[in-house]
């Protein structure tokens, strides 16, 4: 294309304006067309709902009578409100320290069951085997096995620690959560290492002759290969950390005295058992907001350590 | 990973810390199939053990015994429950690929305004939403029926739609143009190149979605009121709750319940996984061209 | 330009449909009249199959048969009543029966039942004679929401045996709180493992706590809505608690089962509802007896039962119905039914002082029913539970007296903190 003369120059330039123009009506189109089945799904079922429920929270509706506004009496509430202060330094507290620990440890098993050895397919049914019990049947069990004198405190004392009453102790009971979740952790991992075995042979074959170690391989090769899929590990772990619900609401309700009680459990009971569905809209949006602020966050960092095979715009 | 000749001492090594952390990732599964074999007296005691030392079926033998008495119509909860999980799969696996592949290679100026909009979908705790969205279903007269569990299923899930597109960000550009200069247009590059080659991706949808509709009790609760129109989730919360307001569950036979149902998690899982985990699929080959 | 304007008129239309179908337009679809002039009737209860066998089968079925013009559909809820019930009536599809308890006040402040007072009064029912002081429960200002259905106050169970072994008389309607405090430390011993014994089980369950509040003439709150937690009476009453129950009861360390500590027979008594009764008296080699709460100084019970409500977003035909239903339900026959084989109390006063009542064998056990009904005249409704704060002040009390008991705080702060943070939530109602 560079020794095109002038005149030829503006008609191609021309001409690729024009279709430039097209192409990007033509690509608009596109991307709607294949958008669509969530885009629809988005305007009937999501955004009238969501919508709804912000107006709520600037009312007192407690869903049985009529709505009444009332500004933005809810949020300054919520400024006081000791046990949301609470909430919001244990659902903290929880993602700082669960998300990473998750993060990393799927990562090594992911690491460790990508080696080609024998029985691979049973350690990979094993350590996904915590993801599909259900709730209710995994909360009671936790609830065992973290009593005084439950299977995590008899397990410690084999190492000489003396576990305490984990759901009884206000101090150790979001560690407890901790544990629940690091058990979890295979839900995660099944995506990394279906990642990590995508990845061609040939790369590997090249580092190897170059006398690469293995883990040399991993952190070069593999790491940034799956990164896609680490960052998104990463967002929905906090996504999904900050609203945790179930374990808290079957184990330890919130207990003892609010020391685990966390975000969405505690608005879940300010709507359905307080009668304060206005106000538990209100903690929802606050929620929002903040996981909001760290996906943006997390995503315009991405862009340093994220690596697309193409560099999708 | 590279199929290179693994020393000795470092597959022992592996296999060490593959069985160290695997009992300990077992030993609640243990556990919970310790208890669901217990007698009545450890379960009054709960004095459980981490090994089964008993082996009472009682609790089997109740709940096989339930399947065929009158009240219980398991089999009609099992027949809507497939259902739900295979008209849920089905809308999860056409939807989500679609969407994704929008997401991952469809270019367009607002895009990743697009793309935080279907994250923020997910920022909203459900609890809040849960009765907007019933009053919705409710006015589209489908208030006591099995469609509001199905019909979202047919929209993509944002968390489905994200790690999607993840997996289809690995397929190098030269695929696409190659197949551009072949004439295909974007439908036709999804269909034929990008399909394939996310096999792993769809998997894993097929077992999510399958454990989440498999699983889901809250959905039921809400929308379905017919006893015959339950779930398996549904009606097994239904036979382990208790009748008193101090809730004493029976420990054991909710274990027990739980076992038999995740049976067919596990199946789907250990039968599905190998496409899960299918190897070498070319994709993120850059080398290829 | 044109494409920007068409965009946005397409992104508002879009919105305004999605909320127009939340605001809907939908009637109600509810519980509908069959072709043949049957009128259907929904009614809803918590408990799952369990309690659904148990206590409502047989009534309904025998209801049904005697009124051939109106069916019954249960929709029966494990868990989550209250968000299903909430939904439900949010989304115009109430049920026109659903069962209460606690829980009613909270949605009868909100109209979501009808006021039985004038059918009561048309049907001749003698409310004092019939259910006594439970009915209070169900009372919002001048309106009666609920008829109480199934009954059970608080009672204490006591293990024969180990009762024998030391020493001691069985516990009789009139034995006080001093009597129980000493039999507990009795029957305590200091053994380990397998031998360890305890006296008693009372924990942080309100009904035990609760009732001895009541029963040394406090409270947690009164029949004007006013929190009257910090009182010497109170504070007398938790000190003695809290050191009984460090010395004599089951901690919690130990496990939270303490009904299924008492089946296993290490325990000697326990306080909880009438549900155990028969659960207990399958339990091979258990030798108990029932007898009411203790007293202090006066006697007391802590209600347990729950009642049948009318919804007012049904129809004249359906509320007609609705309450042939619930009269049904509540008179002497059904109770009669209900009571029989002790799954549960009925609320019918009549029925549980009735021979037929009280006759009946409970397995091997020798049980004098007759402190059922005993127990039931001396219930008395606390002002916590009558009221839309039931939830969450119950919740907050909870919490504090479980930190007492965990030893986290003192009595003294108890009493306080409980009265202070007592009267910010009820303020907020």
């Amino acid at each position: 294309m560079r020794n095109k003369n002038p005149e030829q120059k503006n008609g191609v330039i021309a001409a690729k304006n024009q279709s430039l123009h097209q192409r990007t009506k033509s690509d608009r189109r596109w991307f709607f067309f294949f958008i669509s089945p969530w885009l629809v799904g988005f305007v009937i079922l999501t955004v009238g709902p969501m919508i709804f429920s912000l107006f709520m929270s600037f009312t007192d509706w407690d869903m049985l009578t009529k709505m009444n506004f009332i500004g933005l009496d809810n949020y300054k509430n919520l400024f006081h409100d000791e046990i949301f202060i609470l909430a919001l330094k244990n659902t903290f507290k929880y993602t700082l320290i669960s998300v990473p620990v998750n993060l990393v440890i799927s990562l090594a098993m992911a690491y460790l069951l990508s080696f080609k050895l024998k029985g691979m397919r049973f350690f990979r049914t094993l350590y996904y085997l915590p993801a599909i019990v259900p709730a209710v049947a995994s909360s009671i069990l936790f609830k065992n096995i973290l009593a005084k004198n439950g299977l995590l405190n008899k397990g410690l004392s084999f190492l000489g620690i003396t576990g305490p009453a984990w759901l009884l102790n206000k101090k150790a009971v979001i560690y407890g959560f901790v544990f629940l979740a690091v058990w979890g952790v295979g839900g995660t991992m099944v995506l990394l290492l279906s990642s990590i075995n995508s990845i061609g042979d040939e790369m590997y074959e090249a580092a190897d002759l170059e006398g690469a170690s293995r883990f040399k391989m991993f952190t070069s090769i593999t790491v940034p290969q799956i990164s896609p899929v680490i960052f998104f590990n990463l967002i929905t772990g906090i996504i999904g950390s900050l609203q945790t619900f179930t374990q808290v609401y079957m184990i330890t309700d919130g207990g003892p005295d609010n020391a685990s009680q966390m975000i969405v459990p505690y608005l879940y009971k300010n709507a359905f058992s307080y009668y304060r569905m206005g106000y538990a809209s209100a903690m929802a949006w606050i929620l929002f907001f903040i996981v909001m602020i760290l996906s943006v966050l997390v995503l315009k960092s991405s862009s340093a350590w994220v690596f697309y095979e193409e560099e999708m715009k | 990973m590279l199929d290179k000749h693994i020393p000795l001492p470092k597959k022992i090594f592996t296999y060490v810390i593959l069985i160290f952390f695997g009992f300990i990732l077992f030993a609640p599964f243990l556990y919970m199939i310790s208890i669901a074999l217990a007698s009545k007296q450890t379960n009054a005691l709960q004095t459980f053990t981490l090994i089964p030392r008993e082996f009472n079926l009682s609790n089997f033998q109740e709940l096989f015994s339930n399947l065929f008495s009158g009240n219980r119509p398991m089999g009609k909860w099992f027949l809507n429950t497939m259902f739900v999980v295979l008209m849920s799969i089905i809308g999860q696996l056409f939807s989500t690929s679609f969407v994704a592949y929008g997401f991952a290679r469809m270019r367009y100026k607002h895009k990743n305004a697009f793309f935080l909009i279907l994250l923020g979908t997910m920022m909203l705790p459900g609890q809040i939403t849960l009765i907007p969205v019933f009053i919705i279903f409710r006015n589209l007269g489908l208030y006591n029926t099995l469609w509001p569990l199905i019909i979202p299923q047919f929209f993509g899930s944002a968390y489905n739609i994200f790690f999607t597109r993840q997996f289809m960000t690995a397929i190098p550009g030269s695929l696409y143009e190659a197949a551009e200069i072949d004439g295909l247009n974007n439908f036709g590059i999804y269909r034929t190149i990008v399909l394939p080659l996310i096999k792993p991706a769809l998997a894993a949808i097929t077992i999510f979605t399958f454990n989440f509709a498999w699983g889901d009790m809250m959905g039921p609760l809400i929308y379905v009121s017919d006893s015959n129109k339950f779930t398996l989730a549904l009606g097994a919360a239904n036979l382990s709750a208790s009748s008193n307001p101090t809730g004493d569950i029976n420990t054991s036979l909710v274990m027990a319940l739980s076992l038999l149902l995740s049976i067919p998690q596990i199946l789907v899982y250990f039968f599905g996984q190998k496409y899960m985990f299918q190897l070498n699929l070319g994709v993120g080959n850059s080398g290829s061209k | 330009m044109d494409m920007k304007v068409s965009k946005w008129f397409g992104i508002t239309s879009v919105m305004a449909l999605s909320t127009i179908m939340i605001a809907g337009c939908g009637g109600g679809s509810g519980s509908d009249d069959s072709a043949d002039g049957a009128t259907t009737i929904e009614f809803m209860h918590w408990g799952g199959d369990e309690t659904y066998e148990g206590d409502y089968e047989e009534r309904i079925k025998q209801f049904e048969k005697e009124n051939s013009d109106i069916k019954v559909k249960t929709i029966t809820v494990a868990d989550d009543y209250d968000t299903k019930l909430q939904t439900m009536i949010a989304g115009k599809e109430a049920p026109d029966v659903a069962q209460v308890a606690e829980n009613g006040t909270g949605f009868a402040t909100k109209g979501a039942f009808i006021d039985l007072s004038d059918r009561i009064k048309d049907a001749g029912i003698d409310m004092d004679e019939t259910w006594g002081a439970a009915i209070d429960l169900y009372k919002n200002e001048d309106e009666i929401f609920g008829l109480p259905d199934r009954g059970g106050s608080s009672i204490l169970y006591y293990n024969k045996d180990m009762f024998d072994d030391a020493g001691l008389n069985y516990p009789a309607t009139d034995w006080t709180m001093d009597d129980y405090y000493k039999a507990a430390e009795a029957m305590t011993n200091d053994k380990e493992g397998e031998d360890k014994r305890w006296g008693s089980t009372a924990g942080d369950y309100n009904l035990v706590w609760g009732n001895f509040l009541e029963s040394n003439g406090g409270g947690i709150m009164d029949q004007d809505g006013k929190v009257i937690f910090d009182s010497p009476e109170n504070l007398k009453t938790l000190t003695e608690y809290n050191d009984a129950f460090k010395k004599w009861s089951v901690d919690f360390e130990t496990s939270e089962d303490a009904v299924n500590r008492f089946q296993a027979g290490v325990v000697g008594m326990n306080m909880t509802g009438f549900w155990d009764i028969k659960a207990n008296s399958e339990v091979d080699g258990l030798n108990f007896g029932i007898s009411t709460m203790p007293i202090g100084t006066k006697p007391t019970s802590w209600s347990t039962g729950s009642a049948l409500t009318i919804s007012s977003q049904s129809s004249d035909k359906e509320q007609e119905a609705a309450w042939k239903f619930i009269q049904y339900m509540t008179d002497e026959d059904a109770q009669q039914i209900l009571g029989k084989g002790l799954n549960d109390c009925p609320a019918n006063l009549k029925v549980l002082s009735s021979d037929e009542f009280l006759n009946q064998k409970v397995g091997d056990q020798d049980l004098d029913l007759s402190s059922i009904a005993t127990a039931q005249e001396r219930v008395v409704i606390d002002g916590l539970l009558a009221g839309p704060w039931y939830s969450e002040a119950n919740d907050e009390a909870r919490d504090k007296v479980k930190e007492m008991l965990l030893g986290h705080i003192t009595p003294e702060d108890t009493v306080h903190t409980v009265q202070e943070n007592l009267e910010k939530i009820v303020d907020k109602y």
